[in-house]
């Protein structure tokens, strides 16, 4: 009975902080082709994970997110550290994911009638009013401080980006500290740094795993290039975590997405559309992520120097901070890490005001 | 009293689904074909066929209407009940500039057992007209597998019902749709003069004349909320009797060509007549009327063959109008593209897909304004007018370079490579500054 307490505490307290965090919803109405869907998606919300029974040893002195003492009492880690986060990461996918496609739901069922009414205007090219576009800009003011981006900037990095300049300038001027916020490695090894010179990351060219080549590019059509980019990207990286030099593999590999993006562009109406996007993404993703490697010290994304890592956000924020590092775009499949953190973020950030505030 | 929203439509999915992929006279009908109104408008203003496999039909002025037959006006068409009690008109937008998607109406009459009028609104918009010279006149309107009785109370009391859909922004085309998936319709009522009670099979409400609380708008059934009337101060201009003060001359004019034609030869030799004129407003008049008949065969084939933009983009207008109607229609015609136009299953669907409107998530991708650029190179009329189509409107200063799907390939070529230029692979376009509205509602 004790543990099921404990766990429905827990349980409370998580639910308050983060499904209620700086984020206020309109009143969106509900659309009629069946409850909770939306007329030509299939947007269903995920249900959210049970959570895990695990426990946290927070600093002592460290404001506990969770509400309570009682974590302070029970005190201690469970055994197996990792698969505490484990668990952990795969609740707060599980829960940002959920809290995401909610967000979205609601968001996709605005007014019916002025979706149509916009596709209409679309079809009519009707350039937007001066009206039409100060209403939009007061909906993008207010989804931004309502903390609800659209998805592509959250992936894009700039929400976070955003965040990270608000936290770290509030930081500095107070002297405050957000909430402890545990932070699952699985969600940091998946987060894209950069030091801002580009867009680029090293998230595809990870140590020890082969290049998960979306399925147009996995055609015959691209089996010389994809052959040739396997074998030789290895060794590129090797020559730059070495300390760099000439990379004549690593020239080789940018010789052959060349190769590939013209027979891409080539063959493009043998592919459909979100294949098409899809094998380009992908080779443009790469291609900047190779030409990160030519920079002066991308060992430095090798080494931990440029990585993120921490095992709070605090603690992440405080180190990408130090290093003078930003969040670079997702990898294609790692949207979820990016829609967790972001919502931690968030919470992080309104405890962070919190704290300001009792200050003043 | 619980408070009901009269009708239901958005996909319903449990009842379009049932419907998917029909036209509006293809579902069952157990009813027998007995006269239900009177055409009251000037011949042709009306067609009508009686099921899908039969041709369409002039309806003369004074006609009689029969239940089960879909009948279609691009203009003022109006025909009265068979009591003489109730007047429909359609308002249809083929001769004009609607501020939503209504370009055909299309009704189909029911057998009226206890009320004056009973019919199905199955797109467009419709008004209604309370014409008796004492008391309450009763109409069932019905949208989909939905029904609701409307009471205009005193003579003269006009109301207008709409129905229109379309794909929202975001949201491709599936080659598999399940039920569920289907395009964002809006079902609308609204009370011109006196008070109109509208009641369902749970609720009831009432409209009131402007100012006053006379705009339903029909979206929440799913959640039984109490759906609450809008203030509108006044009556639109479209809807003022009297007649429309924004009809566009020249449209008229082809409007009257085609009624004409249709008396007096055909409604296809008209429609032939029209596309093969010289008058961008005739072919797309042409265009438009394929549309709402469903003729995409020769709707098709028209657009293959215009020299003139305005009736590809008039086509174009049309397609997202016919697929829009309700679920299943994207996928008759992905059908049709494979069977009849014998493009490969990967051109179809890209074709498709261009014919849905990209969300926000996707304009956030340079890539996809690489593709559309890319596409223009194709050899396809399709692909590359629709790929077109899309940047004039995402990237309105590519206009100034002057690509037309229609040339040649050697004009086509020099303006892709302005348009590489312009928009390079890897960049976004600027944001639109808002310079004011084109069209005119």
């Amino acid at each position: 009975m004790f543990h099921k307490l404990k766990s429905c505490l827990v349980i409370s307290a998580c639910a308050i902080l983060l499904g209620t965090a700086g984020t206020v919803h309109a009143q969106f109405r509900y659309n009629p082709a069946a409850p909770g869907v939306v007329p030509g998606t299939q947007a269903v919300v995920a249900p959210v994970a049970p959570y895990p029974p695990t426990n946290f040893a927070y600093r002592p002195d460290g404001w506990n997110p969770y509400g309570n003492t009682y974590y302070g009492r029970a005190g201690g880690y469970l055994a197996g550290a990792a698969q505490v986060y484990n668990s952990l990461g795969q609740y707060q996918i599980d829960n940002a994911q959920s809290q995401l496609i909610t967000d979205q739901v609601r968001k996709s069922q605005l007014d019916t009638r002025q979706k149509i009414y916009d596709q209409w205007r679309y079809e009519k090219a009707m350039t937007p009013t001066l009206e039409d576009l100060r209403e939009r800009d007061r909906m993008n003011a207010s989804r931004r401080a309502r903390n609800d981006p659209p998805p592509a900037e959250i992936w894009s990095g700039v929400a976070m980006n955003t965040l990270l300049k608000d936290i770290l300038d509030c930081e500095g001027r107070s002297g405050c500290r957000g909430p402890q916020i545990p932070l699952a490695q699985d969600v940091v090894s998946r987060l894209n740094v950069t030091t801002g010179t580009t867009n680029g990351s090293v998230s595809l060219l990870k140590q020890g795993q082969a290049l998960q080549w979306p399925p147009v590019l996995q055609k015959d059509a691209f089996t010389v290039q994809r052959d040739s980019i396997n074998s030789l990207l290895p060794d590129a990286v090797e020559i730059v975590k070495g300390g760099g030099g000439k990379n004549q593999p690593l020239n080789n590999v940018l010789t052959a997405l060349v190769q590939m993006r013209k027979t891409l562009d080539a063959e493009i109406e043998s592919f459909t559309p979100d294949e098409w996007i899809g094998g380009s993404r992908f080779i443009n993703q790469l291609q900047d992520s190779a030409k990160l490697l030519q920079g002066p010290n991308a060992a430095n994304y090798f080494n931990g120097k440029w990585a993120a890592s921490g095992t709070t956000v605090g603690e992440l924020i405080y180190n990408l901070g130090q290093k003078g590092l930003k969040f670079a775009p997702c990898a294609e499949g790692d949207e979820d890490a990016y829609n967790v953190l972001y919502r931690l973020m968030v919470n992080y950030d309104a405890g962070l005001e919190q704290c300001h505030a009792t200050r003043q | 009293m619980r408070v009901f929203c009269a009708m239901l439509v958005l996909g319903c999915a449990a009842t379009v689904a049932s419907q998917l992929g029909r036209a509006a006279d293809d579902v069952k009908k157990p009813e027998e074909r007995v006269e239900a109104g009177k055409c009251q408008s000037a011949s042709a203003t009306f067609v009508r066929r009686e099921s899908p496999d039969k041709a369409w039909q002039v309806v003369r002025e004074n006609d009689k209407l029969y239940t089960g037959d879909l009948i279609i006006s691009g203009t003022q068409g109006a025909l009265v009940s068979s009591n003489g009690d109730v007047r429909l008109s359609a308002m249809a937008a083929m001769t004009g500039i609607s501020e939503f998607p209504i370009i055909e109406t299309a009704v189909i009459l029911h057998e009226p057992k206890d009320v004056d009028l009973d019919f199905t609104l199955d797109r467009g918009r419709v008004e209604l007209v309370n014409l008796k010279k004492s008391g309450a006149a009763r109409v069932r309107i019905r949208v989909g597998d939905h029904a609701a009785v409307m009471t205009l109370a005193e003579p003269g009391d006009r109301m207008v019902d709409e129905v229109y859909g379309r794909w929202p922004k975001g949201v491709h085309f599936k080659k598999n749709a399940k039920p569920d998936d289907g395009p964002a319709i809006a079902v609308l009522a609204m009370a011109l003069k006196g008070e109109i009670d509208i009641k369902g099979t749970h609720h009831e409400v009432v409209l009131k004349a402007p100012p006053g609380p006379a705009l339903l708008v029909m979206q929440n059934f799913g959640d039984h909320k109490t759906p609450v009337p809008e203030h509108m101060e006044h009556v639109p201009a479209w809807a003022k009797e009297g007649g429309r003060p924004d009809d566009d001359e020249k449209k008229l004019a082809a409007g009257k060509k085609f009624r004409e034609l249709a008396i007096k030869k055909s409604i296809p030799e008209a429609v032939d007549e029209l596309a093969k004129s010289d008058s961008i407003d005739e072919q797309t008049l042409a265009v438009f009327i394929m549309g709402a008949t469903d003729d995409l065969e020769k709707l098709g084939k028209t657009m293959q063959s215009t020299k003139h933009q305005e009736v590809w983009d008039a086509g174009v207008l049309a397609l997202h109008h016919w697929i829009g109607r309700c679920p299943g229609q994207d996928q008759k015609l992905y059908d049709a593209l494979l069977e009849k136009v014998k493009m490969k299953p990967v051109q179809a669907e890209t074709v498709m897909d261009l014919l849905h409107t990209y969300g926000d998530d996707d304009l956030a991708k340079p890539e996809t304004y690489e593709m559309l650029i890319t596409y223009l190179q194709s050899d396809l009329l399709a692909v590359r007018g629709l790929a077109y189509w899309h940047l004039e409107r995402l990237v309105p200063e590519g206009k100034k370079i002057g690509y037309s799907p229609l040339a040649s390939k050697d004009e086509r070529d020099k303006a892709i490579h302005a348009w590489q230029e312009l928009l390079p692979p890897g960049k976004l376009p600027a944001p639109p500054k808002g310079e004011g509205s084109k069209g005119s509602n």
